[in-house]
């Protein structure tokens, strides 16, 4: 069932009228139906066949649809899609059409690619592995007794388990790039502000940041190309201060002359030694390659997932007090527009949101509670000032910081579950780039013995976004890795 | 006397104040005004998931006004705190408000009556919620076509000590909201919300009393009579030996003074003593302050910066060129008009309707003295916009004729009686400049040697109205002066006519 042609192919076939979008989308939604990962939470074939028949249309009238023309595209459900239910992986949420589409989805559309279904999530985007999800874990492609990652599982399993050949995601402590890696998939976490937030359902607003998974790097870039981008209507989005697009970066890139700076600290930590191995392979790979190797430190590593859990749960803790039962969830015998009783209001909610996301509220509230603002809040502010100068100072005169995008390669289904301090314990290396507002890429670097991807990270300065693509695109070519499972 | 005269009276004044934006403060949604429920929303005002608040930058720009109005000290760059609290009329369930750089601080305004001068806490930028209507039968609606509505709140130090001051702010700042144009700034609307901060001390004390916060006050007059009530119930607590406490009380208008709704309230051990309250309060008093919620009670309200919005800058130069186009003040108008020689009285009516005022200071501007053109405008022009049922702000009359008229008067040309009789209601109804219609109308004075004539005429003419002011009969002057105008038509002057019945008596 698995289609492994590139997003760039597809889109080349279609806009020559080699291929039909309506073909690629039937196609794709039947692998959607017959989803053996559990990876899409629903596919949206109406709308997906309206596109592909306009894209279809444009290109039997010589007008252009797009560069991504005809690609499908699963969109991680926390993304609002006007007419189609998006329940950001909550019982709470389930039944919720919105009215609008996220910035993002009109982009890609707009861009030619066609929407086929919304994938799964932890609940509320909290989790990293996917196993949070209201309606029942992704399975990773690689080994189906295997968590993929998460948040952002389901669009990393999809894409990685070649049933769509781009996805959306969203990243707030490595949601993108740790599914990326144990699915043996490329993802960014764009920087701050590049790629809009409006109409993803925000889990922490200063952190939150929207972005795309694919097969490739080429396939990568020509997405980010479609996505990123100043939305006027996000006041936190910014006109994105590079110049050329992702497409040409990605091409004829090189690795000759550039330096990576391998994160010391990083290395030093427990980390699985098979993981260890082959990042050091990769990047003695990189260096056959001509990269000047040099090595960094971030000294205030320890701070990252303190900071973010207080910074991420008190934004979320207000992010989701909207949540409360009247407009939204699991009402207590109320039907329709028969009244709610305020008075079974907060407990009725509470039914409504897993546990995790019940965790995560009740931290954020306590960290924001009068009295503890000081200790917890600003504390957490002031660490993740700290954390950002560190990295800046350390990508003076480097192209981008080297290290594992995840401890450790994919892990059983409920291994982790009922230890919330070690899941926690797995954004080590993600969590710092979104607190620092750095754009970061995951891309596949190896495998274990046992088979299972592992992911290496690239994390750059402000604005290096186009940088690194161009570096990752060079690395993927000199590791020449198959990236189909199985195929090995 | 009453115990409340043993209390100093300490007041601060909270203000909300609905900005007059084109449209919501973080959405396009025009503002409402009595719209059907629910008509006047859309995702983000209604805090679906995924919305994103877009800073209105002219709700902005009117609060930024109010700060420089006040001379406040505006910060180099301000920013947004989300305020949590759940409540059915709040979509997100938290308030986007303003609490660590709020658009001002500092600051004060000269009150109009009594010149005194009130210092500000600060103004800051927060969105309105929705409204709750209940039904009466133990369910609510809630309307969201209010949720977003900028609101600049206005908050000032604790400088009221009677409530006459309280309501000289009141007006003053009323006033000075519809003068720079930020804010409708009608109170039975709703666009004005104030609340009151009131504690009491012992006269002379420089130390603060606990204060209780009053809402629900829906009009002047329930502010200034729930700060008198308040005054008295803390110190009748306080001469009673106790100690008024911190907390939130609704004022309810239409209690009337009984002990037995009065003590069902709160517990003895808190209750100011009935007998001591009632004897302060006046003949006919009606409506008291209820307990409504403790310190205690007091939510947490988890403030943290807003991480939708930027940080807004404020450059210096942005703050000078409000300044400079800041309109002249209430509270300094008022005084440049009483320093004009206008009464109290007049100098506030021409500020309070300042239509009139701008009218008042065009003549002043062409040379009329300000008495005259406060004369002219008040009764001239307010007799014409009485009787067309016209407001200030419509007054058919250019102030270029009245101006004339003036001249015509000051200059002696034409007595006054005659220019305010013959020439100023075809000033009016013509819409003639004075001088055009004497022109036309051939208006001039009657000579003297005329008026004795016409005089010496009707007194032959009248023998009965000449034996009846021979007899003293004062009012019996009616009939001759009324023939002689008929024969002049009108064009007398009323003293010379009088002068020759003077002598005539003789």
């Amino acid at each position: 069932m698995s289609d492994w042609a590139s997003a760039t192919e597809l889109a080349a076939q279609v806009r020559r009228g080699e291929l039909r979008a309506a073909d690629v989308a039937a196609a794709a939604l039947a692998r959607v139906a017959n989803d053996p990962l559990h990876a899409f939470l629903r596919a949206c074939p109406q709308r997906a066949h309206a596109r592909a028949e306009t894209v279809d249309a444009q290109v039997a009238a010589g007008e252009d649809p797009g560069p991504l023309a005809g690609v499908p595209i699963a969109i991680k459900d926390n993304l609002c899609t006007a007419g189609v239910e998006t329940t950001a992986g909550s019982k709470l949420l389930a039944g919720f059409v919105p009215p609008y589409d996220a910035e993002v989805v009109r982009r890609v559309e707009a861009a030619g690619a066609i929407v086929v279904g919304k994938t799964n999530l932890d609940e509320f985007s909290m989790g990293s592995s996917t196993e949070h999800s209201a309606f029942g874990p992704t399975l990773n492609p690689w080994d189906p007794s295997r968590v993929p990652g998460g948040s952002s599982g389901g669009s990393a399993a999809a894409v990685a388990g070649g049933l769509v050949p781009l996805a959306l995601g969203s990243d707030t402590g490595g949601s993108i790039r740790q599914p990326a890696a144990l699915c043996g998939c490329v993802g960014l976490k764009p920087t701050y502000g590049a790629v809009s937030r409006r109409g993803l359902i925000a889990f922490g607003s200063s952190l939150d940041q929207v972005g795309p998974f694919a097969r490739s790097v080429g396939d990568l870039a020509a997405l980010l190309d479609a996505l990123c981008g100043h939305d006027p209507a996000d006041m936190t989005s910014e006109q994105p201060a590079w110049t050329g697009s992702f497409a040409e970066a990605a091409q004829g890139a090189s690795l000759a002359g550039a330096t990576l700076g391998v994160v010391r600290d990083y290395l030093e930590l427990t980390l699985d030694p098979e993981v260890r191995a082959s990042v050091e392979a990769a990047v003695s790979a990189a260096e056959a390659q001509g990269a000047t190797v040099r090595e960094v430190s971030l000294d205030h590593t320890a701070l990252a997932i303190p900071a973010y859990q207080v910074l991420a749960t008190a934004e979320a803790s207000t992010n989701l007090a909207r949540f409360d039962g009247v407009a939204y969830g699991v009402r207590a015998g109320a039907e329709g527009d028969a009244p709610v009783d305020a008075a079974t209001l907060a407990p009725s909610t509470r039914r409504g949101f897993g546990p995790e996301v019940r965790r995560r509220i009740l931290l954020g509230t306590f960290a924001l509670s009068s009295g503890h603002y000081d200790a917890y809040y600003l504390k957490a502010q002031q660490a993740r000032r700290v954390i950002r100068a560190d990295f800046l100072a350390a990508l003076d005169g480097v192209d981008a910081l080297i290290g594992p995008t995840s401890p450790v390669p994919a892990f059983p289904l409920g291994e982790k579950l009922a230890d919330p301090l070690a899941m926690y314990a797995l954004d080590v290396f993600t969590v710092s780039t979104n607190l620092a507002g750095l754009p970061a890429l995951s891309l596949p670097c190896g495998f274990t013995d046992a088979g299972l991807p592992i992911g290496v990270q690239l994390t750059g300065a402000p604005w290096s976004d186009l940088r690194l693509v161009a570096l990752a695109a060079a690395w993927e070519q000199a590791l020449g890795l198959d990236r189909r499972p199985g195929a090995q | 006397m009453s115990v409340a005269e043993q209390y100093e009276l300490v007041v601060g004044m909270e203000v909300h104040a609905q900005l007059n934006s084109q449209s919501k403060l973080f959405c396009g949604c025009a503002l409402s005004f009595g719209e059907p429920p629910n008509t006047r929303t859309c995702p983000v005002c209604l805090g679906l998931p995924g919305v994103l608040p877009h800073l209105n930058r002219e709700a902005f720009s009117k609060c930024l006004r109010i700060a420089v109005a006040l001379g406040m000290q505006v910060p180099e760059v301000t920013d947004f705190d989300r305020k949590s609290y759940t409540y059915p009329d709040l979509p997100k369930n938290y308030q986007i408000t303003q609490l660590y750089h709020p658009l001002g601080t500092g600051g004060e305004l000269e009150l109009m009556r009594s010149g005194k001068r009130i210092r500000f806490d600060n103004v800051h930028l927060e969105e309105d919620a929705g409204k709750l209507s209940h039904q009466g039968d133990g369910t609510s609606r809630v309307d969201f076509n209010r949720a977003g509505t900028p609101l600049a709140e206005i908050v000032t130090a604790p400088d009221f000590r009677s409530v006459e001051d309280v309501d000289d702010y009141m007006l003053t700042l009323t006033q000075l909201l519809k003068t720079l144009d930020v804010c409708h700034a009608r109170m039975q609307e709703g666009n004005l919300r104030f609340e009151a901060s009131v504690s009491v001390r012992k006269a002379g004390s420089q130390e603060l009393g606990e204060r209780t916060e009053i809402k629900n006050l829906n009009s002047y007059t329930a502010v200034c009579a729930a700060v008198t009530y308040e005054h008295l119930r803390q110190s009748a607590l306080l001469a009673a030996g106790q100690t008024p406490r911190q907390e939130t009380r609704l004022w309810d208008e239409a209690w009337e003074p009984s002990p037995a709704d009065y003590e069902a309230d709160v517990p003895a051990a808190v209750r100011a003593p009935y007998a001591a309250v009632a004897a302060g309060l006046p003949e006919g008093w009606r409506g008291r302050t209820r307990f409504m919620r403790s310190k205690e009670d007091a939510q947490d309200y988890r403030y943290m910066p807003e991480p939708d919005l930027p940080r807004i800058e404020v450059p210096a130069a942005t703050v000078d060129a409000v300044r400079a186009a800041l309109p002249e003040l209430p509270g300094p108008r008022c005084a440049r008009y009483r320093e004009g020689g206008l009464s109290a009285r007049e100098a506030e009516d021409l500020v309070v309707d300042a239509g009139l005022g701008d009218y008042v200071d065009a003549l002043a501007a062409a040379g009329v003295p300000l008495g005259d053109a406060a004369n002219y405008t008040r009764n001239l022009i307010g007799a014409v916009l009485n009787k067309q049922g016209l407001g200030s702000d419509a007054i058919p009359v250019p102030a270029a004729h009245l101006v004339e008229l003036h001249e015509l008067i000051a200059s002696k040309a034409l007595p006054k009686e005659l220019v305010l009789k013959q020439v100023w209601p075809k000033v009016v109804s013509e819409g003639l400049a004075p001088k055009a219609v004497v022109a036309k109308h051939g208006i001039q004075a009657v000579d003297e040697a005329a008026v004795r004539a016409a005089t010496d005429a009707a007194w032959e003419a009248n023998p009965q109205a000449v034996a009846d002011l021979r007899g003293g009969k004062q009012k019996a002057r009616g009939a001759i002066l009324g023939a002689v105008m008929r024969a002049t038509k009108g064009q007398a002057s009323p003293q010379a006519v009088n002068a020759r019945i003077d002598e005539l008596l003789k």
